[in-house]
């Protein structure tokens, strides 16, 4: 197991590497210059050639590559163009509101979309199974900017119970409840119908016919039998779903003003700002390479004939 | 407690702590900083806690004494003296000298601060050499005494004054600077409190200021990129002030808040630009003059921006004291544009090719064009649309791609100069402004002798010339001056409407009605 875990660790470096040039590269063939665009209209030569000498920019391609690099190896992103501040200020900043969110929408979908999915699957093809399914269609549907507007002119202008959006002083509770649910309303649908399906095959299952010819109840068998190994699909749409969250979710962020990474990163495309674009998108791949090793560390602790072996057998 | 007072409302006074005046901002600002301010939110901030030398009155556009209590401009327009007002301080307690306008512009200009804005000095003398680094002090900036900064430029420029009114000619206390960053500190109105990314700046009053102390004694200025959202905001008494009114709800939100919509002229015009580096509209001005003729901008303005905006007949819009309203070239005449097209070569628009409109992604953008797209149809002229996104955009253009291209600009400074010669001067061709590549000596003659001229009523003559002959010269298509458009709460009184848009509102002017002064 630690040997796995060791090995899987070792993966990131690769990994990295070959996202931070992927994105390095694409950010060089997008038309438009950075230095450039931090002049507004009116781009001045002498300062501009100023900019492009002071920020490196003057530099051919692959110098500016090599430098990148290595300083990518001490940990260090860089300075934002626009911002003049390490990107990793920026990142420290955002990271909070984005993972406070992610955190909260993932409760909600997983609390809601679970329970949802084994309603809909202990009482299959009846009215609460088709209700269930209906509604996840509907969340998956909807699209979050929408959604994020209709909460907002019910519950905040029209009901006036909760804030029309905005962080507050630090993303308190009032403040994160639209946001998260706008956010979670595509989760719930998925995660719904993923373990709604995920348990009709276990209780088709000969293990679960045993343990009904066994006498057990109803209860029984879905807790103790059906549900601990109904989860594994589950677990894994959780896992890539929260690891994309962490990574920050532009259109909920934009509608809510929630200051989070996603926008940081839109604006930052936006702008061209270079070093935090490249930034954010490894921070974002370094989340994912992590979230995916504990949702594989998890199936262990599930399924316990699962053994991490680092063999592709799980 | 200051959470519930936030959202108890706008009309209640708060029990306890001061009442906070909240603007909204559609970004958060990149930096704080003078030196390196080039968008509208940051410039928001920045003019309340910075000052300059000189300052622009908002709604006249004159130029009126700010730190320097009076000015003298030697005779051939090459020494600017200015005279510093006594006992003002920084916002750490500091009186302000010249020295500190020493320290100011040499930072802008040392290459190493990377300022996007030192182009605002460059007229002075020696600037060119520090921005190089063959320099490390300014040559033409003197200070004989503690209150008397003289400035001596390289050549006679006329905008001079207004150029050190922008923000890149504040004065910055050199405290401002310190290990772990900037921290802004000022003379203005308003001194920075805090700070956190993409949620909010606070400013609060300061108490020594020499304009006398604000009276609204703090301001929150809230980052709330969807507008839709900051006007359910503003509706909730969330928000005092949301510089920008949801795209085609204008009437609607008019008849609800007929006392909070305010409306008013701003520096800014809307064209769309001809490539005039190749054919066919390279040396074909019948051409041009047709496509001129083919734009129905009234039904623009009042289809498209519900009738809050001008229809443009030159370059400078209103506003501008070298404006010339008699020039009014081009209406809307399908005939005419027809007759013109016979002539340019191209009758019933046979053989010519199919020519590219580009724009930035943009909603209005688009139906500005699509709506331009169909009325040249109906003279034969097919255009293809092409749009993206603003740096690639921004690119393309200053690297002549386009046949035509869709901008607009607003001003930075309130001189013609920042319009005709920035914009059409054949010196600035490519990313210094003239993306069209109009050129045209006589044109070129008459924005030259503008800029040094010293007498003022020879620069306004030059510019209403130069106007004209680039609009006879069919340089663009102009399409409209815009408005700009703002929501604010009426329990303040005390709003002046600037000419250069919302950035510009002094918040120190404002006072809450019915409060005790």
């Amino acid at each position: 197991m630690t040997e796995y875990i060791l090995k899987r660790l070792l993966m990131v470096i690769p990994i990295l590497l070959g996202v931070a040039t992927i994105i390095f590269m694409l950010m060089f063939l997008v038309p438009g210059d950075p230095a450039r665009l931090l002049m507004g209209q009116h781009g001045d030569e002498k300062v501009l050639e100023n900019i492009r000498r002071e920020m490196g920019l003057d530099k051919p391609i692959y110098i500016q590559y090599v430098k990148y690099i290595g300083k990518l190896a001490k940990g260090d992103l860089g300075t934002s163009y626009r911002q003049k501040r390490p990107v990793t200020q920026i990142i420290r900043e955002r990271f909070p509101a984005t993972a406070k969110l992610a955190v909260a929408s993932m409760i909600l979908s997983i609390i809601i979309g679970i329970t949802a999915g084994i309603i809909a699957a202990v009482n299959r093809n009846k009215f609460w199974d088709l209700l269930v399914m209906v509604l996840s269609l509907s969340g998956i549907s909807m699209p979050v900017f929408w959604l994020g507007m209709m909460l907002i002119l019910i519950f905040a202008s029209g009901l006036g119970w909760l804030p029309v959006g905005g962080y507050g002083r630090s993303g308190d509770l009032r403040h994160i409840l639209l946001p998260a649910l706008s956010l979670s309303a595509v989760f719930i649908g998925y995660i719904a119908r993923m373990m709604r399906s995920s348990m009709l095959e276990v209780i088709g299952k000969d293990y679960i016919r045993t343990a009904r010819a066994k006498g057990l109840s109803e209860r029984a068998v879905i807790v103790n039998h059906a549900l601990r190994n109904a989860f594994i699909p589950v677990i894994t749409i959780i896992g890539i779903n929260f690891a994309s969250l962490l990574g920050g979710a532009v259109a909920t962020e934009t509608v809510f003003a929630w200051p989070g990474l996603g926008r940081a990163t839109v604006d930052a495309i936006r702008v061209r700002d270079l070093p935090v674009v490249e930034g954010c998108v490894i921070f974002l791949a370094f989340i994912f390479v992590m979230v995916n090793l504990l949702v594989d560390i998890s199936y262990a602790w599930i399924d316990p004939r699962i053994r991490l072996n680092g063999r592709q057998d799980i | 407690m200051l959470l519930i007072s936030l959202f108890a409302g706008c009309g209640s006074a708060p029990e306890d702590g001061p009442r906070i005046f909240r603007y909204r901002l559609a970004a958060d600002p990149p930096e704080i900083d003078p030196i390196h301010t080039t968008d509208t939110s940051s410039a928001t901030i920045i003019f309340r806690i910075f000052e300059g030398l000189v300052d622009l009155d908002p709604v006249s556009l004159e130029v009126v004494p700010s730190l320097a209590e009076r000015w003298e401009i030697s005779g051939d327009g090459l020494t600017y003296t200015f005279y510093l007002k006594k006992d003002v301080t920084f916002h750490n307690g500091r009186e302000v000298t010249s020295a500190d306008f020493r320290y100011s512009f040499e930072r802008c200009l040392t290459p190493k601060n990377i300022s996007e804005r030192s182009w605002v000095l460059a007229p002075i003398k020696g600037a060119d050499d520090m921005l190089s680094g063959d320099a490390d002090t300014l040559s033409g900036l003197e200070t004989p005494d503690d209150y008397t900064v003289i400035l001596t430029l390289e050549q006679p420029f006329a905008p001079f004054l207004s150029y050190i009114c922008m923000e890149a000619a504040s004065a910055v206390a050199h405290e401002s600077v310190g290990t772990d960053g900037f921290t802004p500190i000022g003379t203005g109105p308003y001194k920075f409190m805090s700070w956190q990314h993409d949620i909010r700046v606070s400013l609060e009053a300061y108490a020594d200021y020499h304009g006398g102390i604000a009276e609204i004694e703090r301001v929150d200025y809230e980052v709330i990129p969807d507008v839709g959202v900051a006007y359910q905001k503003f509706l909730a008494g969330e928000l005092d002030l949301v510089n920008e009114i949801p795209p085609g709800q204008l009437k609607l939100i008019t008849e609800r808040l007929p006392d909070a919509v305010k409306i008013w002229p701003f520096l800014r015009n809307e064209y769309i630009g001809f490539n005039h580096t190749r054919p066919p509209f390279k040396d074909n001005l019948k051409l041009r003059q047709a496509l001129s003729w083919a734009v129905d901008r009234d039904r623009i303005v009042e289809d498209l921006y519900e009738g809050a905006a001008t229809p443009a007949n030159s370059v400078l819009p209103p506003g501008m004291k070298e404006r010339d309203d008699t020039i009014n070239e081009y209406g809307f005449d399908l005939e005419k544009a027809k007759q013109l097209l016979a002539e340019a070569g191209y009758p019933g628009g046979e053989g010519l090719p199919e020519l590219s409109l580009w724009y930035n992604n943009n909603e209005m953008h688009q139906q500005n064009v699509q709506f331009v797209q169909s009325t040249f149809k109906k003279i034969g002229v097919n255009i293809r649309l092409k749009s993206l996104d603003w740096p690639a955009y921004l690119n393309a253009c200053e690297n002549h791609e386009p046949d035509m291209y869709r901008l607009g600009w607003v001003a930075d400074i309130p001189d013609a100069d920042n319009f005709l010669y920035i914009l059409l001067n054949s010196a600035q061709i490519g990313s210094a402004g003239n993306y069209s590549g109009y050129s045209n000596p006589e044109f070129d003659r008459l924005t030259n002798e503008a800029r040094i001229s010293t007498d003022p009523d020879r620069r306004i003559e030059l510019y209403r010339k130069a106007d004209r002959l680039a609009t006879e010269d069919a340089c663009w298509i102009h399409i409209m001056y815009s408005t700009q458009r703002i929501l604010f709460n009426p329990e303040y009184d005390g709003l002046v409407l600037p000419a250069q848009g919302d950035f510009r509102i002094p918040i120190e002017w404002l006072h809450y009605k019915g409060s005790v002064k």
